[in-house]
């Protein structure tokens, strides 16, 4: 009784059984696997594209798509290797506006001019990356040794400043949409925008914040990568856009809205940030991971299709 | 005034027209070599490529798909058949390898949208992914020259006019008929209008879907031949453009040309023009001394204003 109570749990939350698997497997089979520096190396790779993938998540959950999410981290990383060393604070909130008006752009012109968010969103992308290769040709600046320090800030080889972010956007992502009016608004939406007219919602105005919540996560991604990479590249932030869909719809996130459970999709955040470590440490080349993430990518929303056709053939 | 300036965005096909005949007319008396016959023939020969791929994107786009994974197929083509040359396999059969490639493609997207009912955005965005790490895994960094025949062949000219024009303007006609006069092209432009009701007619939406990502499949292995006798061999990014870019470029052309994802608007000669379009800018912006990859703030940027003219001229 009890493990089939078990079973069923770790169904719901396949993700985390999925990742605790793997783990395992891992620690168990690759001698050096579950030491204090692959927690470190995995947690830096993990920390700005769980940021990534939040926004993604909100704004999936909506029924639009958000594709320049990699690039607004990318520009940001540029941006942070221009300002910061001039003025820190202001650095980081120019960095932080930039997220909230390249949002702000996005959202509005989804829903005023009525252009769909995917074809904004390549555009703005393509801008965007246009952008940062205009400003940085080629990968340089400074990014200043007192927040490179800042945010590898280490207690005995854990970079703790990068686990309490990804920790506050997990619970506050959690929050977000399980407690609050907002979150319920959004799912509200994405399940059907004429439907939550009618009960007096302006599915306009949640979705132009959305998206800025959404630039504004990929923003403080880019403050954290500059801080990792710590030199202004324009490619920084290249693989996140792809990892943050994945992950969304590894998640069980469906991709027409209005279903699906970031808890989840934290689980899928960590398995994703577990390939790269993985195929570096068994002796694979880590390009493999390009073909893994697009095999998940699909794979997932295989998976998915198949299992809500059999659940609504069930209900019939 | 401002209605005058309307109703002149409503035709923005004609407005387009208008600004690309004027700024042949200015850049040809500004600058010297722009009507020279070298640079008509390399404006040529990128218009024939992207319009290749454009074409496919079109027809996805027409039927209310994307495909993203264009870019990804004409990699694919360049990495394999330079491999193929090197096995002294003739150049008759590399082409239409090139081909089949394409088509292999097609059928496997064709397949997961059509029949396993993935949303194209995900099925063609994975697909992408695992091309582009394949074409790394199999030496995509390596150069391998490709059979100088193809280089001779795609240098071929008929005054300034190179011979893969001709092919382009062959295929072209031979589309813009399918398009208007064939059955085929009418359940294109019925399913991108209205999916649930073409099935309720009877349309077979599989085979459908899986004949329309064949066909961008072969006009991306096309262009990806053409590519390859352009740059002379496998490379991730030669001449002015990366090969991933392809996918960018494409549906650029394709929405510059007023092709939407809703009822069956677009056709060839727009689809031409858009390609053309994009072509002109971004010779103008090279003589001009801009970096290849800043090019695209321009690009995006124009993408975006055309979309949202197309759009605010479709909701009046």
């Amino acid at each position: 009784m009890k493990l089939k109570k078990l079973f069923r749990i770790s169904i719901t939350w396949y993700t985390y059984t999925l990742f605790i698997i793997l783990f395992v497997a891992c620690s168990a089979l690759i001698p050096g696997f579950s030491s204090v520096n692959t927690f470190s190396t995995i947690l830096t790779a993990l920390a700005p594209l769980f940021l990534v993938t939040l926004g993604e998540n909100l704004v999936i959950l909506t029924g639009e798509f958000d594709l320049s999410v990699g690039s607004v981290a990318t520009l940001t990383v540029v941006i942070a290797s221009f300002l910061l060393i001039e003025n820190i604070l202001l650095g980081i909130l120019l960095c932080l506006a930039v997220g909230v008006i390249i949002g702000t752009i996005n959202g509005f012109s989804v829903t005023k001019l009525g252009v769909p968010s995917f074809i904004t969103t390549l555009g703005t992308m393509t801008i965007i990356t246009g952008l940062a290769f205009h400003l940085r040709p080629v990968p340089g600046g400074i990014i200043p040794q007192s927040f490179v320090d800042f945010v590898k800030f280490e207690v005995g080889g854990f970079r703790i400043l990068l686990f309490l972010i990804v920790l506050v956007a997990g619970v506050g992502g959690w929050f977000l949409l399980r407690k609050t009016d907002f979150g319920k608004k959004i799912y509200a939406v994405g399940r059907s925008e004429s439907k939550s007219f009618l009960i007096g919602l302006r599915a306009t105005r949640i979705k132009i914040f959305v998206f800025i919540i959404s630039g504004v996560l990929s923003a403080i991604a880019g403050l954290l990568l500059s801080g990792i990479v710590t030199v202004g590249t324009p490619i920084a932030g290249s693989g996140l856009l792809f990892k943050s869909i994945t992950a969304v719809l590894l998640g069980g996130t469906l991709i027409s809205g209005g279903e699906g459970k970031f808890e989840i999709t934290i689980g899928a955040v960590l398995l994703i940030s577990l390939i790269w470590p993985l195929l570096s440490l068994t002796g694979f080349d880590p390009r493999y991971e390009n073909v893994i993430v697009g095999s998940i990518l699909i794979g997932s929303v295989v998976l998915s299709n198949a299992l809500t056709r059999k659940k609504k053939g069930g209900e019939r | 005034m401002i209605k005058h300036v309307r109703t002149m965005l409503g035709s923005s096909l004609r407005v387009l027209a208008l600004l690309i005949g004027i700024t042949w007319l200015v850049s040809s008396i500004l600058l010297p070599a722009w009507l020279s016959t070298q640079h008509l023939f390399t404006i040529l020969r990128a218009v024939s490529i992207l319009c290749m791929v454009s074409f496919g994107q079109m027809i996805v786009i027409l039927s209310g798909e994307i495909d993203l994974s264009v870019g990804g197929t004409i990699y694919f083509v360049t990495v394999i058949l330079p491999l193929l040359t090197r096995s002294q396999i003739p150049v008759w059969a590399i082409i239409p390898f090139g081909l089949i490639l394409g088509v292999l493609v097609g059928t496997v997207n064709g397949i997961f949208v059509g029949k396993l009912k993935i949303p194209s955005i995900v099925q063609t965005l994975g697909m992408h992914l695992i091309l582009m790490g394949l074409c790394w895994l199999i030496g995509g960094s390596i150069h391998r020259r490709c059979d100088p025949f193809l280089i001779t062949l795609v240098s071929m000219k008929i005054g300034f006019i190179p011979l893969i024009f001709f092919i382009l303007l062959a295929v072209s006609i031979f589309l813009f008929f399918i398009l208007r006069n064939s059955s085929l092209g009418w359940k294109i432009r019925a399913v991108g209008s209205n999916p649930e009701a073409s099935r309720l007619t009877g349309l077979n939406l599989v085979s459908l879907r899986i004949t329309i990502f064949i066909i961008s499949g072969i006009l991306a292995g096309a262009a990806g031949v053409m590519y390859l006798g352009w740059i002379g061999r496998s490379a991730y990014g030669a001449g002015n453009i990366l090969v991933e870019e392809y996918m960018l470029q494409s549906i650029a052309a394709v929405i510059i040309g007023g092709t939407t994802f809703k009822g069956g608007r677009g056709g060839v000669p727009q689809t031409m023009l858009g390609a053309f379009t994009l072509v002109t800018i971004f010779s103008l912006l090279r003589i001009l001394g801009m970096e290849p990859r800043s090019r695209y703030m321009i690009m995006g940027l124009i993408m975006l204003i055309f979309v949202a003219a197309h759009f605010r001229a479709r909701r009046r």
